[in-house]
């Protein structure tokens, strides 16, 4: 097993350095000219100084690595440095965003917490709705129960999430005035009502982004539960007298998670991805809020580093997913 | 064509056989078909959005970009339901009801102007109501659904195409395998939304002066949903070819000298069809999804050239008081691919010999 994770470790770096490399090259190919955006006064020669010394003239390659060195090298040291107090930062320059001057990774850290509240909450919101529903639906296949979770998991899955959430806003917001349509970042808890404040400001995203997840995450497992509710291990466990719960919440539960946990690993990317809609919608100001105004801003900095952390977060998840079956299932061994 | 030469040993078995008509396999995929209520609703819905946006224009004949400037913000037909005021439970109220809905339908420029209470602008001109402008949103949803189910036909062919293709290569040639399904890899592991945003934000004006404000996006929208949905059929297409590869029919082909270029085209193309066909429908529904999301987000197809998405965007600052020029291109959109999926539950049922009760 941990020969495997370390086999596994090491080859999500070609990965990895595959996709910097396309999300380098995509900004680089792009006919957009660094200088553009200076005075046209500025005599040719001056502005090919310029170009020089932004290193845009360098073979592309050298362009790559030196901005590579910057991302996985330079700037998690200044992280460490941030967090520990540990005098370990180089020297050198930073990946400097153009909208506001400052380090990247310092804009990402003020926007991450927002981002995690919505989306962790959202996700766990969305497996404890999922899993009774699946468990349920697969226990009654075709029972009325089964029908209507089927429906209406079918229907979480195709109404898109800037329409359920507009929806909301239009019911929940503007006609009953339950909850606030805009979530508020600088809001902070410190008793009960701020706490009940912060509350009803977060129903409305995480609900959408939850159901939304709770409908893919239920039609997973009411298929893993109907695939184990047949086999003969089910059959043995009624026929020597176990109760009905033992028989399906111990024994056709644990083996039908198997599939659901590493379909919930293989999952937490695309939510990252799916709540830049989501934080679009309700105006969290988080990293996909981040991403959208960068690129709205032709902020190339910006784009790049939030690209290239969901890129890694997408291998991670992939890497523990892949992980996690071998270790619930002691019928998978990689060695 | 191979059957009539083989005669049964006894006539009476022979005609046993008879009695049932020779039938396409594809009368059984649709009887099968029909069983499934869901797939059966998906495709009329399917087949009734097909037929408003493509022969919507030849009956509602405004054009999406007049601009009726007296008309704008007006609200749909159906605030007519909503008339009479005083609550559910009110015997006033229905009363009230009863005697103003008729009368709001029948001549809604008059009803508003005399019941200025209700707050409502309505008129048969525009009977879901105009925007910000002025334009009438029945015609800018029928023009807008054009859009979007083309982007969606288009770029699912696009990608379909990419996965047959790189799937079949990495199936059958041995050789190939390792590297496509590596790239394959890669490209399921590259994070998808930010970097479609990335591609159109930075070739959005090059490609607008090369093929025309519309043709431009439209071309590049296409070509990068195509280009990075793929993946799913080259992988179910990979493995369904090369279960197909061990069968004694591709052995038959092989041992009379078929060459690899007819043996995939004649033998082993016509049998992946059906896991094909389902990709194509699940291709449907995410790239019409990725589009209103693109153009919600406001990198998409500019406002006067709509898709639904971008109706929908644009509706999302009157949510107050137009809350009906969101739901209505939403309730499209959701419809639709809800019932693209359904069309796609279906066909995976009906396509699959085992349950296929025969």
């Amino acid at each position: 097993m941990l020969t495997y994770t370390i086999r596994r470790l090491v080859l999500a770096v070609p990965t990895l350095l595959f996709i910097s490399f396309i999300i380098f090259l995509i900004v680089k190919l792009s006919p957009s000219d660094p200088t553009a955006g200076l005075p046209l006064t500025i005599p040719p020669e001056v502005r090919e100084q310029i170009r020089e010394s932004l290193g845009v003239n360098d073979p592309v390659f050298v362009q790559y690595f030196k901005w590579l060195k910057l991302m996985v090298w330079d700037e998690p040291l200044h992280m460490i440095e941030r967090w520990t107090g540990w005098e370990v930062g180089p020297d050198g320059p930073r990946i400097i965003s153009y909208q506001t001057r400052s380090p990247v990774f310092d804009l990402i850290i003020q926007r991450l917490p927002q981002t995690m509240w919505v989306v962790g909450t959202s996700y766990i919101v969305g497996i404890l709705i999922a899993l009774p529903l699946g468990i349920i639906s697969a226990y009654k296949q075709y029972s009325v129960f089964d029908q209507v979770g089927t429906f209406i998991s079918m229907l979480g899955f195709s109404v898109p999430t800037f329409f359920t959430g507009v929806l909301f806003i239009v019911i929940f917001a503007v006609n009953l005035g339950w909850f606030p349509s805009v979530y508020d970042t600088t809001h902070e808890v410190t008793d009960w009502d701020s706490f009940v404040v912060q509350f009803k400001q977060m129903i409305m995203p995480v609900m959408v982004l939850g159901l939304f997840n709770a409908s893919q995450i239920s039609r997973y497992m009411r298929a893993s539960m109907l695939d184990n509710l047949n086999q003969d291990y089910v059959r043995t466990a009624r026929a020597k007298g176990l109760g009905e719960s033992a028989v399906v919440l111990v024994h056709v539960l644990r083996n039908s998670m198997i599939p659901v946990v590493t379909v919930i690993a293989l999952n937490v990317p695309a939510v990252f991805g799916g709540a830049i809609i989501t934080e679009q919608v309700f105006k969290v100001n988080g990293i996909g809020q981040l991403l959208i105004i960068a690129i709205q801003a032709g902020d190339v900095p910006v784009v790049q580093t939030v690209s290239f952390i969901f890129a890694v977060l997408i291998v991670l998840f992939n890497l523990l997913a892949d992980i996690l079956y071998g270790v619930l299932d002691p019928r998978i061994r990689y060695d | 064509m191979t059957d009539a030469p083989v005669s049964a040993p006894e006539p009476s078995v022979s005609r046993t056989i008879q009695e049932r008509p020779p039938r396409n396999q594809w009368f059984d995929v649709w009887d099968q078909f029909k069983t499934h209520k869901g797939a059966v609703f998906g495709l009329g819905f399917f087949i009734f959005a097909l037929i408003f946006v493509y022969l919507g224009p030849l009956i509602w004949t405004v054009d999406a970009q007049f601009i009726d400037i007296r008309a704008r913000n007006s609200g749909h037909m159906f605030a007519c339901l909503g008339v009479g005021g005083g609550g559910l439970f009110s015997l006033e109220g229905w009363g009230n009801w009863l005697r103003e809905m008729p009368a709001c339908f029948a001549d809604p420029e008059t009803f508003s102007r005399e019941n200025p209470i209700y707050g409502l602008r309505l008129s048969w001109a525009h009977p879901l109501g105009a925007d910000q402008l002025g334009r009438d949103m029945l015609a800018r949803l029928i023009f807008g659904g054009q859009t979007s189910i083309a982007v969606g036909l288009t770029a699912m062919l696009l990608a379909l195409f990419f996965g047959t293709l790189i799937g079949v290569l990495a199936g059958y040639f041995r050789s190939l395998d390792g590297p496509l399904m590596r790239l394959t890899d890669l490209f399921l592991a590259l994070p998808l939304l930010p970097l479609l945003l990335v591609i159109i934000m930075l070739f959005r004006d090059q490609l607008r002066s090369a093929f025309g404000p519309e043709g431009g996006i439209f071309v590049l929208i296409v070509v990068v949903i195509g280009i990075t949905s793929w993946m799913q059929t080259a992988r179910v297409v990979r493995g369904d070819v090369l279960a197909l590869k061990e069968r004694e029919f591709v052995l038959a082909a092989r041992s009379i000298g078929t060459k690899p270029s007819s043996m995939i085209l004649r033998h082993i193309l016509p049998n992946v069809m059906s896991a094909i066909m389902v990709s194509a429908t699940l291709g449907i529904a995410n790239a019409i999804i990725t589009e209103s999301a693109l153009s919600f987000l406001g990198l998409g197809f500019p406002s006067d050239f709509p898709t639904w998405g971008r109706i929908l965007f644009d509706g999302t600052d009157w949510l107050t008081s137009n809350p009906e020029r969101v739901i209505w291109p939403g309730v499209f959109i959701s419809l639709t691919v809800l019932s693209v999926n359904y069309i796609g539950d279906g066909l995976r049922d009906a396509l699959d010999p085992r349950i296929r009760g025969r």
